[in-house]
C-alpha cells in the first residue's frame, strides 16, 4: 500500500529533475547562443557542413551501391548464360520421354551447375519443371521456391528462351534464415533455370564503405567546426579585448589600452582604438581642468563678493534707515539699493550652494519628519506672497502624519521654491498643494493655474539661469537658480523633481521622496499630470521620460 | 598566391583520390579466410508441392510419392507430401524405404464412387530399414495406395505403406550415409556401422547422426555384440557446431560411462561430418575433463589409436614370384623374401606368419615368415574341395572356406596353429568364391553363389550363444553388382571389389561401400583383373592378365598421379590381413 504512492512521485521527482536539467541545458545553449559569436558560428559551420556532408554522402554511397550491383548483376547474367550452356548440353544428350530419367537429369543439372558455385558459396541454382507432379523442381542448398519473386517467374515463364531476367529479392531457406539477393533466370526449353546470388558479400562491403563514409563524414564536420572555432577565436579574442578596453574606458580608467600585436587588422583596430582613448582621455582631462577652474572661480568669487557686500549692505541699511532725511530722490535710491542688495545677496547664497553642489561637497542632515508640517511651514512662509499676488494658496494634506527620513532644511527649501515659483507663475489664480504616501514614498505636488509651459519647457525648467519668458519682468526677484538647486537637493536624497505643463493649462511640480533614506525610489503615490487634465487628455501632453508608476 | 595555393591542393587532391587497381606488385601467398568451417558438397532437393484441384487419383498417388521423397519441415517430417493425405497426422513415416530401379505406371481399381487402390509396382534394389540399415535384395514389390474422395470431390490417399518409396536418385538426394562406430565385442577396435540418415537440414543431421549413435547399432550389427560406452538412458540435450568445434551435450545418465570410450566414438563418429574438427564434450551442461585429453577441446588425434583404419600408414606388399616363391614388392619388381611355394599368400597383421594357398588350393599352410616353420596344415575335408584365399583378422586367426559345387564350409585356424571348424556358418548351402575378415574381426565379406549368381555378402561374425564362433547374418550389399571376382577390404567401411554390372560382362574394378550406398567403378589397369587386394592408405594392388599372354603382373595404383604401374612376373599380391 505504502509502495505504490511513493513509485510514482519518485519517478515524477526523476522527470521532473530530468525536464529542469534540460530546461537549463537549453537555456544555457540559448544564452550562449545569443552572448557567444564563436558559438554561433562553430554551430552554423556544423550544421552547413553536416548537411553537405550527409548529401555527399548519400550520393557516393549511392554510387558505389549502384556500381557493385551492376557488375554484380553482369557476372550473374554471364554465370546464367554458361549455366544455361550445361543445361542444355545435358539435356540434348538426356533422354527425356521417361520422367524419371527427366528427373534424374534435372538433379544432375542442378548438382552440376550447385559444383561450379564453389566453396563460398557464390550461388543457389533452381530448376523449375512444371510437368512432374509432386514436385516444381530441384533447388540447392535448401533455398525456398519463394525465394525466386512471382513477378520474376511469370516473367520468365511466359518469356522466349534467348532472354534473361533478373531482379532483386530475399533468399529464403528451409531453416527460416534469409539474406538479401539477386535472382536471375532463364527458360532453357521447358524449364525454367534460376540462378540466385546471394549479396552478403555486397552487404558486407557496402556497410565497410558506408562506415568509412560516415567515419569520414563526421571527422570532416568536426574539422571544419574545430576549423571555424579556432578562426573565430582568433578574431572574437581581440574583440573581447576590445570591447572589455572599452568597458573599462567606460567606467572612466581613462588609462586602459588595448594590447598591439602584430600588423593585421585587428592590430589597426587596436591601434586606432588607443589613439580614440589617448585623444578622448586628453580632451576630458583639460574639460575636467576647465571646469574645475570654473568652479573654483565662481566659489572663489562668491566668496570674495560676500566681505564687500556685507560692509555695502550694511552701509545701505544705515542710509535706507535714514532715508526720511534725504530728499525723495536719494530716498528712492536707498530703498532700491537696499532691496537689491537683498537680491544679490540672495543669489550669492544660491551661487554658493550650487558650487558646494559641483564640488560634491553637498550632505544630507538626515532627520524623520512629518513631511505634512514641513508644507505647513512652506505655506506659512509663502502665504504673504501669494496674498500680494491675489492667489490662494489651497492644501491637500492626508489625515495622519507622513513620516519621511529627509534633510528637513532641503526640502522646505524646495517646497518654498516650488510655492514661489507657482506664485510667481499663478497669475493671481489658486495654487493647490497636495501630499500623499504609499508604503514607500511620499509625493508632493505643487499645481499652478497659470500660463503653463510650452511643450519641451518641462525639462528645461530646472536648468540654471532659465527663464520661460526671458522679456518678462522679474517681479518677485527670483536668482533663476531656485529650481536648479532644488533638483539638485532632490536628487541628493535620491528622489525626483518633476515638471508637467501645457500652455493655458497651467503647470504642476511633483516632489516625490523615499520613506527611508537611500531606498530606490519605485514609484510615486501622486500623478504628475493632474486628474483632471489626465481625464479630458489633451492630444499632446508632456509626459515625462520615467513612466509612472 | 591564394589561388595558386588552391590549385594545387585539389590537384593534389585529385592525383591522390584517384581510382586505380594495382597493375604489378609484390607476390604473396594466399589463404583464404573463413576456411576452418569446410562447405560441404552441395545438397540438391526435390522442390515438393500439393495436389492441385481435381487430379486423378493416379496423379495423386505419383504426385505423393515425389513429394515424400523430400523431407522438408523442420523434423524432416514430409510437410508438402502430407497434404495429398486425408489425415495428415496420421502418417508416420520414418527412414524406411523402399529403393526401387524401375517403377511402373500406377494403376487405379475403383472400388465404388468415392473409393479406390492405386497400385504400384516395380523392381526394387532393396530396402532401408526403420533404422537406417540398408539391405540389398533385388525383387520385385508392390505397393497399394488407398484413396477416396473427400467433401470437396478431390481425392486423397487414406491408405499407404509404412515405407516411402524412393528411386536410387531420390536415396542419393535425400539421404547420407554415414558411419555409427561402436566397439568390437572384445576390442578396443572401432567398428563401423553404416546407417542412412535423411538429410534435412545442415544443422540437423549431425544432432541426428549423433542420437543415433547414443541410440545404439542397426539391429543387424547389434547381433555382433558390439559395444557401446554410453549407459542406458543418455540421450542428446545439444549439439553445436561452430568453428569447426561440435560442442556434444549429453544428458547425466552420460557420467556413469566411460568418457575415453565415448569420446572416442563420438569424436570419429562426429569426424566424418567435413565441419568438425574438434570436439568439446559436456553432460548437463558442464563441461567434462576426459582423461588423456589436455585442455576440453578434443581432436581426433587425441584418439588416434583408435583409427578404425589402423595406423593408415602405407603396407608393404607381399606377392607371388614368378617362380611360385613368396616376394615382397619393391618399386619396380619383386624381391624373394623366403624359399616359400606359395600359391595365393596371405600375411598376418603382425608380419610375422604368412598362411599360403597351394596352387591347387586344397591345403592351406601357415609358416613362420623368420625361418620357414610350418605351424599347421589344412588340407581340404570335402571331395572337391577347394579353399578359399586366406584371411587374417587383427588377432592372429586365419580364416578361410572350403567350397565344393554344392556347399561350403569356414575353417579357422585360431593363433595360426589349430585349425577348426566353425559350426554356425550360415552359408553352408552355398559355393563361396572369396571371404575377407574386415581388420575388427566382426564382419566377413564374401563372394558367395546364391541364385546362380556370384554375389557379394556381408556377414557377422560373432559368439553363438551356446559360446562357439558364428559367421552368419548375410545380407548382400549392393544389386547393382552382377557378378563378382574377388574383393578386398579397401577401409573398414569400404569394399574393392572386381565384378561385372548389368550390361557390362568384362571385370573391372568398383568401390562398394558396406553401407548399401551406390557404387562407384574405378579406373583399372587393363587386360583382365583375377585378384585385388587392398589396405587403408596403401596403393590398391591387382593382379591383370593381358589377353593372349600367360604371365600375370601385379598393377600397383599410385596414389599420387591416379595410374597404374605393372610389375611383370608377380601375381597374386597380398597386404598384411
Amino acid at each position: 500500500m505504502n509502495r505504490w504512492p511513493t513509485l510514482p512521485s519518485a519517478a515524477r521527482r526523476g522527470l521532473h529533475l530530468i525536464r529542469r536539467y534540460a530546461g537549463a541545458a537549453v537555456r544555457r545553449a540559448y544564452v550562449s547562443w545569443r552572448r557567444s559569436l564563436q558559438a554561433r558560428v562553430v554551430t552554423s559551420t556544423l550544421l552547413v557542413s553536416g548537411l553537405v556532408v550527409a548529401v555527399l554522402g548519400m550520393f557516393l554511397m549511392q554510387q558505389i551501391t549502384t556500381a557493385l550491383l551492376e557488375a554484380k548483376e553482369r557476372a550473374a547474367l554471364l554465370q546464367l548464360d554458361e549455366g544455361v550452356g550445361v543445361a542444355q548440353g545435358r539435356l540434348a544428350t538426356a533422354g527425356t520421354d521417361n520422367p524419371d530419367s527427366t528427373k534424374s537429369t534435372l538433379n544432375g543439372i542442378v548438382t552440376a551447375l550447385a559444383h561450379r558455385s564453389g566453396p563460398s558459396g557464390l550461388y543457389e541454382v533452381i530448376i523449375i519443371d512444371r510437368d512432374d507432379p509432386g514436385s516444381v523442381g530441384f533447388s540447392s542448398n535448401w533455398v525456398r521456391l519463394k525465394s525466386v519473386p512471382a513477378v520474376l517467374m511469370r516473367q520468365v515463364e511466359a518469356s522466349n528462351a534467348s532472354k534473361p531476367y533478373r531482379t532483386y529479392g530475399t533468399l529464403t531457406y528451409d531453416d527460416g534464415s534469409s539474406k538479401p539477393g539477386l535472382i536471375v533466370g532463364k527458360k532453357v526449353s521447358r524449364y525454367q533455370l534460376y540462378y540466385l546470388f546471394p549479396l552478403t558479400q555486397e552487404r558486407q562491403s557496402l556497410g565497410v564503405v558506408q562506415q568509412t563514409i560516415l567515419g569520414v563524414g563526421a571527422a570532416l564536420v568536426l574539422l571544419l567546426a574545430a576549423i571555424a572555432s579556432i578562426v573565430t577565436r582568433q578574431v572574437v579574442i581581440p574583440v573581447r579585448m576590445a570591447a572589455q578596453a572599452a568597458e573599462r574606458l567606460a567606467a572612466g580608467r581613462l588609462e586602459e589600452r588595448m594590447r598591439v600585436r602584430g600588423e593585421d587588422d585587428l592590430a589597426r583596430l587596436a591601434t586606432s582604438f588607443n589613439d580614440m582613448a589617448a585623444n578622448l582621455q586628453e580632451k576630458i582631462v583639460q574639460l575636467q581642468e576647465l571646469s574645475q577652474v570654473q568652479r573654483q572661480f565662481v566659489s572663489d568669487v562668491s566668496h570674495e563678493l560676500r566681505t564687500p557686500i556685507t560692509t555695502v549692505r550694511m552701509a545701505a541699511e544705515v542710509l535706507y534707515e535714514a532715508r526720511a532725511d534725504f530728499d525723495p530722490m536719494a530716498a528712492r535710491s536707498a530703498e532700491l539699493l537696499q532691496s537689491q542688495i537683498e537680491r544679490f545677496e540672495g543669489l550669492l547664497a544660491d551661487l554658493l550652494e550650487i558650487s558646494r553642489y559641483d564640488a560634491g561637497a553637498a550632505t544630507l542632515d538626515i532627520e524623520p519628519m512629518d513631511v505634512r508640517e514641513l508644507v505647513l511651514r512652506a505655506v506659512g512662509y509663502t502665504e504673504d506672497l501669494a496674498e500680494r499676488k491675489g492667489s490662494k494658496i489651497i492644501q491637500q494634506l492626508p489625515g495622519e502624519a507622513t513620516m519621511a527620513e529627509v534633510d528637513r532644511r532641503r526640502v522646505e527649501r524646495i517646497l518654498r521654491n516650488l510655492l514661489v515659483n507657482a506664485i510667481e507663475h499663478g497669475e493671481g489664480k489658486d495654487i493647490v498643494v497636495s501630499v500623499a504616501a504609499d508604503r514607500d514614498a511620499v509625493a508632493i505636488a505643487v499645481r499652478d493655474h497659470g500660463c503653463g509651459l510650452r511643450p519641451g519647457e518641462a525639462n528645461m525648467v530646472f536648468d540654471r539661469f532659465w527663464r520661460a519668458d526671458p522679456a518678462r519682468a522679474r517681479t518677485t526677484g527670483g536668482t533663476g537658480l531656485g529650481l536648479s538647486i532644488s533638483m539638485e537637493d532632490a536628487q541628493l536624497h535620491g528622489g525626483w523633481l518633476q515638471a508637467w505643463g501645457e500652455p493655458g493649462q497651467g503647470s504642476q511640480f511633483r516632489l516625490s521622496l523615499p520613506r527611508v533614506a537611500g531606498a530606490e525610489l519605485r514609484g510615486s503615490p501622486l500623478p504628475l499630470v493632474p486628474p483632471e487634465i489626465e481625464l479630458q487628455r489633451a492630444p499632446y501632453a508632456e509626459l515625462p521620460l520615467e513612466a509612472d508608476a | 598566391m591564394r589561388l595558386r595555393l588552391l590549385t594545387v591542393a585539389l590537384a593534389a587532391l585529385l592525383a591522390g583520390g584517384c581510382v586505380g587497381v594495382p597493375q604489378g606488385g609484390r607476390v604473396l601467398g594466399g589463404n583464404a579466410g573463413g576456411t576452418e568451417q569446410p562447405a560441404d558438397d552441395p545438397y540438391v532437393g526435390i522442390i515438393p508441392v500439393g495436389p492441385e484441384r481435381d487430379w486423378a487419383p493416379t496423379e495423386i498417388v505419383e504426385g505423393f510419392r515425389t513429394a515424400s521423397s523430400s523431407f522438408d519441415g523442420p523434423n524432416g517430417d514430409h510437410q508438402v507430401a502430407r497434404s495429398y493425405l486425408a489425415c495428415a497426422s496420421c502418417w508416420r513415416p520414418g527412414v524406411a524405404s523402399i529403393v526401387y530401379s524401375r517403377l511402373d505406371p500406377p494403376t487405379f481399381e475403383a472400388d465404388g464412387p468415392t473409393r479406390g487402390t492405386v497400385t504400384l509396382q516395380g523392381t526394387q534394389l532393396g530396402r532401408i530399414g526403420a533404422d537406417g540399415q540398408y539391405i540389398a535384395d533385388a525383387s520385385d514389390f508392390k505397393e497399394e495406395f488407398h484413396v477416396r474422395q473427400d467433401a470437396q470431390r478431390q481425392w486423397r490417399i487414406t491408405d499407404l505403406p509404412s515405407e516411402l518409396l524412393l528411386s536410387r536418385d531420390d536415396v542419393t538426394r535425400a539421404f547420407r550415409t554415414l558411419d555409427l562406430y561402436f566397439f568390437a565385442p572384445d576390442s578396443q577396435t572401432l567398428v563401423p556401422n553404416p546407417v542412412f540418415i535423411p538429410l534435412v537440414s545442415r544443422s540437423w543431421l549431425p544432432a541426428q547422426l549423433v542420437k543415433q549413435l547414443i541410440g545404439g547399432p542397426t539391429t543387424w550389427l547389434k547381433s555382433a555384440l558390439v559395444r557401446s560406452a554410453f549407459p542406458a538412458g543418455t540421450r542428446l540435450r545439444g549439439l553445436r557446431i561452430s568453428g569447426g568445434v561440435a560442442t556434444v551435450d549429453l544428458t547425466r545418465q552420460a557420467r556413469a560411462g566411460d568418457l575415453n570410450n565415448m569420446s572416442i566414438q563420438l569424436m570419429w563418429t562426429l569426424r566424418q561430418l567435413r565441419e568438425v574438427q574438434r570436439m568439446q564434450l559436456r553432460i548437463d551442461g558442464k563441461v567434462v575433463d576426459v582423461p588423456g585429453v589436455s585442455g576440453s577441446l578434443q581432436s581426433t588425434r587425441d584418439w588416434a589409436a583408435y583409427n578404425p583404419n589402423g595406423g593408415g600408414e602405407p603396407q608393404s606388399a607381399y606377392v607371388r614370384l614368378v617362380d611360385g616363391h613368396l616376394g615382397r614388392l619393391g618399386t619396380d619388381r619383386g624381391q624373394p623374401v623366403a624359399k616359400l611355394q606359395t600359391g595365393h599368400p596371405a600375411i598376418s597383421y603382425d608380419d610375422r606368419q604368412v598362411a599360403s594357398l597351394n596352387d591347387a588350393a586344397d591345403t592351406v599352410t601357415v609358416t613362420d615368415l623368420l625361418g620357414g616353420a610350418v605351424r599347421t596344415t589344412l588340407r581340404a575335408t570335402a571331395k572337391g574341395g577347394r579353399f578359399t584365399p586366406p584371411s587374417w583378422d587383427s588377432r592372429g586367426n586365419v580364416w578361410v572356406v572350403e567350397s565344393t559345387a554344392t556347399g561350403s564350409q569356414l575353417w579357422v585356424i585360431e593363433g595360426g596353429t589349430r585349425p577348426v571348424t566353425v559350426d554356425g556358418w550360415a552359408l553352408v548351402p552355398y559355393p563361396v568364391k572369396a571371404l575377407r575378415v574386415s581388420r575388427d574381426g566382426t564382419r566377413a565379406a564374401v563372394i558367395v553363389k546364391v541364385d546362380g549368381r556370384w554375389q557379394v555378402q556381408l556377414g557377422r561374425i560373432d559368439r553363438a550363444p551356446s559360446g562357439g564362433l558364428q559367421a552368419e547374418g548375410f545380407i548382400s550389399i549392393s544389386s547393382e553388382l552382377e557378378s563378382a571376382i574377388d574383393l578386398a577390404w579397401s577401409t573398414t567401411d569400404h569394399l574393392a571389389v572386381v565384378g561385372m554390372t548389368q550390361g557390362n560382362p568384362s571385370p573391372s574394378l568398383f568401390d562398394v561401400p558396406v553401407s548399401g550406398a551406390p557404387i562407384s567403378p574405378m579406373i583399372g589397369p587393363g587386360g583382365e583383373i583375377t585378384t585385388i587386394t587392398a589396405s587403408p592408405g596403401s596403393p590398391l594392388l591387382v593382379t591383370q592378365r593381358l589377353s593372349g599372354d600367360k604371365t600375370l603382373n601385379v598393377c600397383r595404383l599410385s596414389v599420387q598421379f591416379d595410374e597404374w604401374k605393372c610389375i611383370n612376373g608377380t601375381s597374386n599380391p597380398a597386404y598384411p590381413g
